[in-house]
């Protein structure tokens, strides 16, 4: 799992960039699950046609034309956000965790251990990072964005709520995480380091 | 024919009707897509543009999507407007900045080149895109290549 917490937390990196609103965290968590389901459908389909030479690459075949269906569902709903969102849509099908949790899926006791915890990060990155820049959390909408506006005065946080501020957040929660594991405080030091 | 060759050919079958039928989904909720969501963005940019200061006593009609065949794949949404009698264009481009994507609207017209309208979808058109994290150079950038693309593309129709 150590290796699995570090993909775990960097994993959503590519996303970072327009991560920012509660509205954007929600249509990626919708996502997420959409191609989870995708993953799941086409791993059954596989076991059916006993195709396992080209599994993986009828699997993410399947994946990205999922995607490509999520984008024109979510195009017609949420046509303005979907403009900034557009690109990200596809390249989120091309995440490590997704292809980690549908693995799991099959293997672990707990399936969907991985997609909930993964889902709950999302979320949690999009309002802390919303709240830090725009004391608002939002909602989509045809139109674009319905902001509420949660805390009335600005908070000096807008560096935290930066794609460069919430990396060195995510890194902070992977030794916070990587130490609660543990049960002591880990040093800042790499394994190589500790080695020497 | 055995039966086995029988049973491998209806799970193929299965399996390609499937994808047929998919590719159909897909292509239905493509041209549903198109249609829908060009009301929503008119709206979006009917907003954005009458709140820009420059354009708030110029008369403008918003009247659709532009078929873009000269302006090719750098632009996801196009359409034609009327400044005060003149043809002109709204384009949407994403931009990025610290804060996240946001859909900007840029105006064309050939006289008046291109101008930044504002971002769509948020509370506050016009307020400044330094506040959402995007810089004018990036501003700028798009507005050079918006220019320059209409400009020398050529005739564009209209639906």
């Amino acid at each position: 799992m150590t290796n699995k917490s570090i993909i775990f937390f960097l994993g959503l990196c590519p996303i970072i960039p327009v991560l920012v609103h509660l509205a954007d965290g929600l249509l990626f968590i919708a996502e997420f699950w959409f191609l989870f389901a995708a993953g799941i459908l086409t791993r059954g389909i596989i076991r059916f046609l006993n195709i396992a030479k080209i599994q993986h690459i009828v699997e993410y075949l399947c994946i990205i034309a999922a995607a490509a269906l999520y984008g024109e569902i979510t195009g017609i709903f949420f046509p303005v956000i979907m403009i900034g969102l557009h690109a990200y849509i596809y390249i989120f099908a091309f995440s490590y965790i997704l292809i980690i949790s549908i693995a799991q899926y099959y293997e672990n006791t707990d399936p969907l251990e991985f997609p909930l915890f993964y889902s709950l990060l999302l979320l949690t990155i999009a309002v802390l990072r919303e709240l830090f820049v725009f004391g608002t959390l939002s909602l989509p909408y045809t139109t674009g964005f319905i902001g509420f506006k949660i805390i009335p005065f600005t908070l000096p946080l807008k560096f935290w709520g930066s794609s460069a501020g919430i990396l060195i957040l995510l890194g902070v929660g992977l030794w916070l995480y990587r130490s609660f594991q543990k049960g002591e405080l880990l040093p800042f030091k790499t394994d190589e380091c500790l080695k020497h | 024919m055995t039966r086995i060759a029988q049973n491998t050919l209806k799970k193929y079958g299965a399996v390609a009707g499937s994808f047929l039928l998919f590719l159909a989904l897909l292509y239905g909720l493509s041209y549903l897509n198109t249609k829908i969501r060009m009301r929503s963005l008119a709206a979006a940019a009917d907003t954005v543009c009458r709140s820009a200061p420059f354009l708030r006593n110029t008369p403008l009609t918003i009247s659709g999507s532009a078929e873009a065949t000269a302006l090719g794949l750098p632009f996801h949404t196009v359409l034609s407007a009327s400044l005060a009698g003149k043809q002109a264009f709204i384009v949407f481009l994403p931009l990025t900045g610290k804060f996240g994507s946001y859909p900007a609207v840029f105006m064309y017209e050939k006289a008046m080149g291109c101008i930044f309208c504002g971002l769509a979808g948020l509370g506050e058109p016009n307020g400044d895109a330094g506040y959402y994290g995007i810089t004018q150079t990036a501003i700028d950038l798009q507005c050079k290549k918006i220019e320059y693309i209409l400009h020398t593309a050529g005739e564009v129709k209209h639906d």
